[in-house]
């Protein structure tokens, strides 16, 4: 009965009374309070800007009773967030769901210590301890253990069991420093390719300087976060110097561990799943591609960030693999989801690439599409596409090639053959200022030259295909994944993009 | 408001309503036990009690249980966050727990909004921790979201400067442990409890050139102040206790449970160097930090209440057993330890030393040991340094009826068995000589005073205020002899 007892002293009616969650259904009749009619309106898609919000309320939108609103809204949200309904979601599993309910009590174990309810806190910690470590809370069960260890000595005095958590507590420590190093290395070779994808042999360096820091950790630690930040460095390093096959072993390594554990994440497995269908891509197996893309699509959470790079990758390899409709299908679901306008500008500039390849091949009828599909794509303005993709237009080697080809494309398909011709000069020198012939992007690079001769030949379709032949049947003799050149920039196969450059020639 | 748009998104996805399961002003009539129309002056105080609690089934206390942890993350909604500094501590923790479930859902425009703030106040106050996982995942937001190498870099730093933080709190966590460990180990001594705390310090030195965080130098402090306690160096206890205190007293959070700790080390070293009035002024600040009724605060009452004994201030030391005997918030007094006292005080009551009305007699009659029973046995006392104290307090019986050499003989017996007196030793045996020289005199009163001149000379030791037996001091027994 003590903890009750303990609880009670710290609640009374007065501060129960206070208590208000914001996601209880609103009750007819009954006057809510202005933070609940918020979350709802906000939930129901009847507010989106502050304007609106400011409206609603009744207040004036740069007023600082407004203001001070906002700041105390968000804090009464914080807290139905750690309750998210795990259970009636498919999208998480078991340890997902441990994970959740982990960090929950974590908040609460915390509030009971400070609040000196050191009896309920044990029984909390000894609770929860075992759950985290089986699910690799590596913090949780940390925080947990470091409280017990001290509580059998302090407060009831125990050696088995002090001994037992100082045990946790080591191992817990040493896992959490392991994971956190992962995430730094991770993290330290995936920021510099983020804005730009031509500077691979210096992530590859990079990345094998880390794994010398992971490696005296790979030994003892086998959690979730430390394999997948482990094998991420691992599978940046293969996948910078363009070796498919080596990375492709690494991601079945690595998916292989997380699949040997009692607990696992789906997302994890998935992210390297979703690179391993990036490599099969690149080795030309599409087949295996899409069928391996289909079945991770949906290990990320609905609508986060991981989601929409998922999806980034399925476009991806199903517009290398000519699987057109499946391209766009994605495309479409991704575009239409509330979530997307919220993600990171950087991610928008890498779907606009996406989507303008998907709108090209729209335009010129390589996709079959439904009268009630979403015309968005349709409406595609050349001049927007080109100011919404700021970033990776200076990355000069790296993804502003596709920006360049697309353009192109579009002006051939628009028969703009007066701006078409201006664009291949430009791409001429462009060529020559950016691509030296041992720098690497070799099949880029004959691309180019293929393509370049277009201008030379006043758009005469017979005399392009007998310039540029030469260069294609060499591009031909190249495998996609030639080992030169990161894997997004090559968006359509480009003996493919010749193709249809022909045809866009009218003589 | 797409940072809020985001957050109500993810909460009508994972519509978490049903999971809420709290005690809020929807649900709170289901309770009995909290009544809801009580009139404003009492709806402050704590309104269930023990009797309302027990007649729930197992299953009700579980889901009870569940409900009280759930509203707890509730519970602050309408407070100032940073007016209070002990609810920072759990409200960053709050704070990192919703963070971490973000980042789990890929929740990531509100990320940003809550991390900041939570890395700057974990900073002001020292939460090591919480900083170094915030800053985590602000440097993984740097990276992988926007590709933001200096801010990847300057998180990278910022991680890399508080992790040796980290290790030096470590360090000291797991020493301090290693320290109470060792004090519960039948095989230690004091001399070698002394030489582990300095061993202790010894290691911790490095650390404490660089750290100075409240984590690290509570345990830090706390082991070089059982070094000097163990050398009954109580100057530099004094002293250690003094710039703990201070140095904590500076930090924005601190448990007030381990000031406290110092405070009473201070308090006892004060004593032992024969300021008992200062020593209750430092024992008075100690209580002011621990919660009203917990095991600690009953502890340091309980010494509170010798320590007025031994300075003849009776009635303050009846007064407080009554405060004591009093409803508190959290536990009850130590029923061993009231049955002491409250024998003590009607000793006194007894012996005309301590005026005491029938209603407060009633009162410590209620838990007493009758001390007309001539046999200690049938008085049932577990404890020996309790029996040591109550045989202290029958001492004229036993002179009276011509049985000091047995009761010198009872008090032999508890030094030998006894190790937690050994500080006290040198005044039993005083006491032990006088009961064995008063039954072969036929002068006690040059024997009596013979005995307090030795006595004089030789203070009592605070140092383990629990097991001493003199909860009235012998030269008061002896001069109640006298009389």
């Amino acid at each position: 009965m003590t903890d009750l007892l303990e609880l009670t002293q710290i609640m009374d009616g007065y501060k129960l009374r206070q208590i208000e969650v914001l996601t209880r259904p609103l009750r007819p009749g009954i006057q809510e309070s202005r933070y609940r009619l918020m979350y709802h309106a906000l939930a129901n898609g009847d507010v989106h800007t502050e304007e609106e919000a400011a409206q609603l309320l009744g207040l004036d939108v740069k007023g600082r009773p407004f203001r001070r609103f906002l700041l105390e809204f968000r804090r009464r949200l914080y807290a139905p967030l750690l309750f998210l309904d795990t259970e009636s979601s498919e999208q998480f599993n078991a340890t997902q769901k441990a994970n959740f309910e982990c960090l929950r009590k974590l908040g609460i174990f915390q509030t009971l210590l400070h609040r000196k309810c050191f009896i309920n806190a044990a029984m909390l910690a000894e609770e929860i301890v075992e759950i985290a470590a089986q699910n690799d809370v590596t913090l949780v069960a940390l925080e947990m253990a470091t409280y017990l260890k001290r509580y059998f000595v302090e407060q009831e005095p125990n050696p088995d069991k002090y001994r037992y958590y100082k045990v946790y507590v080591e191992r817990f420590r040493f896992d959490w420093e392991a994971e956190n190093k992962a995430a730094e290395c991770y993290s330290a070779v995936i920021a510099p390719a983020i804005k730009k994808k031509s500077n691979q042999y210096d992530i590859a360096l990079k990345s094998k300087e880390l794994l010398n820091i992971l490696e005296p950790y790979s030994n003892r630690c086998n959690t979730i976060l430390f394999l997948a930040g482990y094998y991420g460095v691992m599978l940046t390093e293969k996948m910078s110097l363009f070796a498919w096959k080596k990375a492709l072993d690494i991601c079945d390594i690595a998916i292989e561990r997380l699949r040997a554990k009692s607990c696992f994440s789906p997302r994890m497995i998935g992210f390297f799943m979703i690179n391993k269908t990036t490599c099969l891509s690149m080795l030309g197996q599409y087949e295996e591609a899409i069928k391996l893309n289909i079945e991770c699509a949906d290990f990320e959470v609905y609508g986060s960030r991981g989601w929409f790079v998922n999806q980034d990758v399925q476009v991806s390899v199903a517009l290398r693999a000519g699987e057109y409709s499946l391209a766009h299908s994605v495309a479409e679901k991704v575009i239409s989801n509330p979530m997307f306008k919220l993600m990171p500008k950087i991610m928008h500039e890498s779907w606009q690439i996406l989507f303008s390849y998907i709108s090209v091949i729209q335009s010129i009828g390589k996709v079959k599409l439904n009268a009630n599909d979403n015309i968005v794509f349709q409406q595609f303005k050349l001049n927007k596409f080109l100011n919404d993709v700021p970033t990776y237009s200076k990355d000069k080697k790296g993804l502003n090639i596709p920006i360049l080809i697309v353009q192109l494309l579009f002006l051939l398909h628009q028969k703009e053959y007066e701006q078409a011709h201006e664009r291949l000069e430009a791409l001429r020198k462009y060529r020559v200022k950016h691509f030296r012939y041992d720098a690497g992007n070799f099949r880029t690079q004959l691309f180019l030259k293929a393509i370049t001769t277009m201008a030379g030949s006043a758009f005469n379709k017979k005399k392009f295909i007998k310039k540029s032949q030469p260069f294609i049947e060499q591009l031909r003799n190249t495998p996609i994944g030639y080992p030169d050149q990161h894997y997004k920039i090559e968006i359509i196969p480009y003996t493919l993009v010749w193709n249809w450059m022909v045809e866009m020639i009218d003589q | 408001m797409e940072e809020f748009r985001e957050l109500a998104l993810l909460l009508r996805n994972y519509s978490a309503d049903a999971q809420i399961q709290v005690i809020d002003n929807h649900t709170i009539k289901q309770f009995p036990f909290w009544e809801t129309d009580l009139p404003d002056d009492n709806i402050n105080q704590p309104i269930a009690n023990g009797n309302e609690l027990s007649a729930l089934n197992c299953q009700d206390k579980l889901q009870l249980r569940t409900r009280f942890w759930n509203t707890l993350l509730f519970l602050d909604l309408n407070q100032e966050e940073l007016s209070d500094a002990s609810r920072v501590a759990y409200l960053c923790w709050q704070r990192l727990a919703t963070l971490k479930t973000l980042m789990a859902a890929g929740a990531i425009k509100s990320l940003k909004e809550i991390a900041e703030p939570l890395l700057q106040t974990a900073k002001e106050y020292e939460l090591t921790l919480i900083l170094i996982e915030t800053a985590t995942q602000l440097r993984q937001l740097s990276a992988l979201h926007d590709g933001n190498m200096i801010g990847f870099d300057h998180y990278c730093q910022l991680i890399g400067q508080y992790e040796q933080v980290l290790k030096a709190e470590q360090a000291a966590d797991d020493e301090y442990d290693a320290f109470l460990m060792e004090q519960i180990n039948p095989a230690s001594n004091t001399d070698s409890l002394i030489q582990f705390a300095l061993n202790a310090c010894q290691r911790l030195e490095p650390y404490a050139q660089s750290c100075k965080s409240a984590s690290f130098m509570i345990n830090l402090y706390f082991l070089r102040l059982q070094a000097a306690v163990l050398q009954a160096n109580w100057t530099d206890v004094v002293r250690i206790g003094g710039q703990a205190d201070r140095i904590l007293r500076g930090k924005a959070i601190v448990q007030t449970a381990k000031v406290s700790a110092f405070l009473l080390s201070q308090a006892l070293g004060i004593a032992n160097l024969g300021d008992l009035k200062l020593a209750l002024e430092t024992i008075d600040k100690a209580i002011a930090l621990e919660v009203n009724g917990s095991r600690n605060w009953y502890r340091l009452q309980e010494l509170k209440i010798r320590w007025l004994l031994h300075q003849n201030q009776y009635p303050a030391a009846l007064d407080l057993c009554k405060v004591l005997n009093g409803k508190n918030k959290v536990g009850e007094w130590d029923i061993d330890q009231k049955r002491l006292f409250h024998t003590t005080l009607m000793y006194l009551s007894d012996q005309k030393s301590l005026p005491i009305s029938t209603r407060e007699k009633g009162i410590l009659m209620t838990h007493w040991i009758p001390m007309w029973g001539s046999q200690l046995d049938e008085m049932d006392i577990q404890n020996p340094d309790h029996e040591a104290s109550i045989l202290l307090l029958q001492l004229p019986k036993w002179v009276g009826k011509g049985q000091a050499g047995a009761l010198a003989a009872r008090f032999r017996h508890y030094l030998i068995t006894s190790k937690a007196c050994a500080p006290q030793s040198a005044r039993f045996e005083v006491l032990i000589e006088t009961l064995e020289a008063l039954s072969n005199t036929t002068t006690p009163d040059a024997v009596i005073k013979a005995a307090l001149q030795k006595l004089q000379a030789l203070r009592i030791d605070y140092s383990a205020p629990e097991a001493a037996p003199e909860i009235l001091r012998i030269e008061h027994i002896l001069q109640m002899l006298q009389h």
